[in-house]
């Protein structure tokens, strides 16, 4: 049976997945240096082990208001090809198996986010899941 | 054997050996006669066709092979050189470009068609031959000694070594050459050092040789010593061993010969050994990898600094001392390592101005010095294209067509100067010509044209300032677009690009009498002295080479000139730039009385940058933003900070 899997973190109550494949690795949040003159959904840079990364700030790429820093903020470092970037997040709870069929691609489904950004929906028993296309969530596709 | 992890070595080697070819065929343009050249040439086709062959690379082997037809022609002396030869080796020389670069592009050579080239080579060769069965040469055998290998034989001479030309026979017979040649390597290794071989050691590991082998030995022993242990190897038909001597001032590179009865003259080679004997060829990644290792040493020793200010332990700041010593000579020694001669850049353009000024029917000569300059790697990939525009730039522009030249008492031949030198931590490149120069009123008169500015400013601007104008965007000078220069790209985009190396563009001229570009660079982009400031809560760096003074002025001297705020600095007006607000921060807080500026300047002009707090001066390195943060003025990169938070750069030249 074929299965991939995600990392799921919580935006206000729903979970969202990542390919695990394009994490790199999440991180707790020390500093993040604000870069003025930046889209608005870019919180940031970092400093990752001596490598200057950049970070989103997921909730107002999506449009879910903002909320202050906490001890359960994380970052989730996505790679794409030789670009890398944060994604700052509430909290990052798991990772899950997600098999091929219970991935909706064309979902029916009404979510208070932007669609474009949807790759799919995941059922995982009666979890639902939004998985995100990263491409087009740092507007790079 | 998996052909793919030779390709790079293939791709790099092939490169160099184009650019020798590039730069013999340009001096044998000029001095048909040497033989050195013709050599050098022959060399590079001849190991460019082994490399391609080994590599499977039948196009670029099969045309070298004809390339080496037609050059044997002329090095017996059965074909002349002429221009036209030349320009079919130019073309042969740009047809291998092209494939090398399409084999390094899509690791295939095969949609070029070769075939028209090979042709022309041929009949050009065939004329040659024709005389050649008329004339019944007899070739004579030289043995050709680079300036290196004639410093190693005059040394040797000197220091009362023997120097001996060892001629090797094998057997007829012989099944395996290269084991055989190896032994005769190995015996002659335990005498002295085998300085030269024809044909080369390569060759000779392949095979590629007929029956005889001629050695070039320094040793302390007798002759008879060597030849009887020689000859002690089976299957060695004989060995013929001579003295050589080498005065110190011969100019000649060449040996007394006697005729040679078996054997066409096959070229010289060094032995591969002798070159590389002290150098090694390191992938540029590791390179990288080791500054940035160096750049995190520095990271963390400027964070050991700042938690020891509190604490005074004398010990550990000695120790924090030397710490900083070596960090400081590591990181020159590894600067040194990523230098390169500027002479990378500069070798590409003697053949750019030779095709210039052939197709402009205009006569220059390209005088180039300081070619040995060195500067760090990062730098160098990026003045190629400003340094090409520049040139050319000079002639379209500047130099003028011959008559018109004459018709002004200077001499017939343009002279465009590229010049190269360290001055403190920067590098100069200057490129000067002796052309007509600028003419301030005509570049007055295209500003206005083109719009850039009204007729009315352009009166109040001085001839320096109108001169200035040519680094406008959307400006271009040339009444008639060529297809070199006029191409639409500006000076504006040398100047930007220079200026966001961190470097700067100066323009002298005079009318007539030609101009001269003055290009001011850093010697790494990679380590800068910057100052750091707060600007509220934020800290942002400013790169100290930019940064003139730091003054402190009080609120109430600020005025408005129109929308500008300005201050009088020692009587001269210092626009301001209050960086509070360019960069959004945000601050709460009335403004207070005083306010620190840091003065910066680009070219001539300075401003004054308002900053809340001055924290320090700092070695810093500079990490780039990133693709994904590409585009964001203001912005030069991004640095980390001791306490391992990161500090933007600031793009002083932006807030112009």
């Amino acid at each position: 049976m074929a299965y991939n899997q995600y990392v799921l973190f919580k935006l206000q109550e729903q979970e969202y997945a990542v390919d695990i494949n394009k994490v790199k690795t999440i991180e707790k949040i020390e500093s993040i240096t604000r870069v003025p003159g930046a889209e608005d959904f870019v919180k940031g840079v970092i400093n990752l082990r001596g490598e200057v990364i950049p970070v989103i700030d997921i909730r107002k790429r999506l449009s879910l208001g903002s909320i202050e820093l906490n001890d359960e903020s994380r970052i989730i470092i996505v790679k794409l090809e030789d670009l890398e970037v944060g994604m700052m997040v509430d909290s990052a709870s798991e990772v899950v198996r997600i098999r091929e069929e219970d991935i909706d691609k064309n979902p029916d489904y009404y979510s208070e986010i932007d669609e474009c950004v949807i790759e799919g929906i995941g059922k995982i028993g009666d979890r639902i899941v939004v998985i995100l296309d990263i491409p087009k969530v740092l507007k790079i596709a | 054997m998996d052909a793919n992890q030779f390709m790079d070595i293939f791709l790099e080697e092939a490169n160099e050996h184009l650019e020798n070819l590039n730069s013999s065929l340009l001096q044998l343009e000029k001095k048909p006669q040497d033989k050195y050249h013709l050599n050098e040439i022959f060399r590079s086709a001849h190991t460019l066709k082994g490399m391609s062959a080994t590599m499977g690379f039948n196009k670029i082997s099969s045309l070298t092979h004809e390339m080496e037809n037609l050059l044997d022609g002329i090095r017996r002396g059965d074909l002349g050189i002429n221009e036209r030869i030349v320009d079919l080796l130019f073309e042969c020389l740009d047809a291998l470009q092209l494939l090398i670069s399409s084999i390094a592009n899509t690791g295939d050579e095969q949609e070029f068609d070769m075939n028209e080239l090979i042709a022309k080579l041929e009949s050009m060769a065939g004329a040659g031959e024709r005389r050649d069965a008329a004339a019944n040469t007899c070739s004579f055998e030289r043995m050709e000694f680079n300036s290196h290998e004639r410093k190693a034989i005059i040394k040797a001479g000197e220091q009362g070594f023997n120097v001996y030309k060892i001629e090797v026979t094998l057997d007829d017979n012989c099944m395996l050459k290269s084991a055989r040649a190896f032994i005769v390597f190995n015996v002659l290794e335990k005498y002295g050092e085998v300085i030269k071989s024809v044909p080369a050691v390569e060759d000779i590991e392949d095979e590629k040789f007929g029956n005889l082998m001629k050695l070039v030995l320094i040793s302390s022993y007798q002759s008879e010593r060597i030849r009887d242990d020689i000859m002690a190897v089976s299957e060695i038909k004989g060995v013929a061993i001579e003295e050589i001597y080498l005065a110190a001032d011969e100019k000649q590179q060449k040996e007394g010969e006697r005729p040679d009865k078996s054997q066409k003259p096959s070229e010289g080679n060094t032995v591969r050994k002798n070159i590389t004997g002290k150098t090694v060829r390191v992938d540029i990644d590791r390179l990288d990898n080791l500054m940035n290792l160096v750049s995190e040493l520095i990271i963390i020793k400027t964070r050991l600094e700042e938690n020891l200010d509190i604490k005074e332990e004398t010990n550990a700041n000695e120790a924090l001392e030397y710490l900083e010593r070596i960090t400081t000579d590591l990181h020159d020694a590894v600067m040194k390592v990523r230098m390169v001669p500027i002479e990378r850049v500069f070798s590409r353009f003697p053949r750019m101005v030779r095709d210039l000024s052939k197709e402009l029917n205009k006569k220059i000569v390209l005088e180039m010095y300081g070619e040995e300059t060195e500067v760090d790697r990062t730098v160098i990939d990026e003045i190629g294209d400003p340094l090409i525009h520049l040139i050319r730039n000079s002639i379209d522009h500047g130099i003028e067509v011959v008559e018109q030249r004459k018709k002004l008492g200077k001499p017939a031949e343009g002279r465009v100067v590229l010049r190269a030198y360290h001055d403190g931590n920067t590098v100069v490149i200057e490129v000067e010509d002796d052309g007509r120069g600028i003419d301030a009123e005509k570049v007055a008169r295209k500003a206005v044209e083109k719009g850039i500015y009204s007729a009315h400013q352009v009166e109040q601007l001085s001839e320096e300032q109108v001169i200035q104008l040519i680094f406008s965007p959307g400006f271009s000078t040339a009444s008639k677009v060529s297809d070199l220069s006029g191409r639409g790209v500006g000076l504006d985009v040398v100047k930007t690009k220079i200026e966001s190396l961190g470097g700067l563009v100066e323009l002298e001229t005079k009318k007539g009498a030609g101009s001269k570009f003055i290009i001011r660079l850093p010697l790494t982009l990679a380590i800068i002295q910057a100052l750091l400031v707060n600007i509220g809560s934020e800290s942002y760096a400013i790169p100290l080479n930019s940064t003139k003074e730091i003054v402190t002025i009080e609120a109430c001297h600020i005025e408005k000139v129109q929308t500008r705020e300005v201050t009088l600095l020692r009587g001269e007006i210092l626009p301001l730039i209050r960086l509070d607000k360019e960069l959004e921060v945000q601050k709460d807080g009335d403004e207070p009385e005083e306010l620190t500026v840091v003065v910066v300047r680009k070219g001539e002009k300075l401003a004054g940058m308002i900053v809340d707090r001055l924290i320090g001066q700092q070695e810093i390195v500079i990490k780039p933003l990133g693709k994904y943060l590409s585009g964001i003025t203001h912005l030069a990169g991004a640095t980390i900070l001791g306490d391992g938070r990161v500090s933007l750069i600031l793009d002083t030249n932006s807030f112009f």
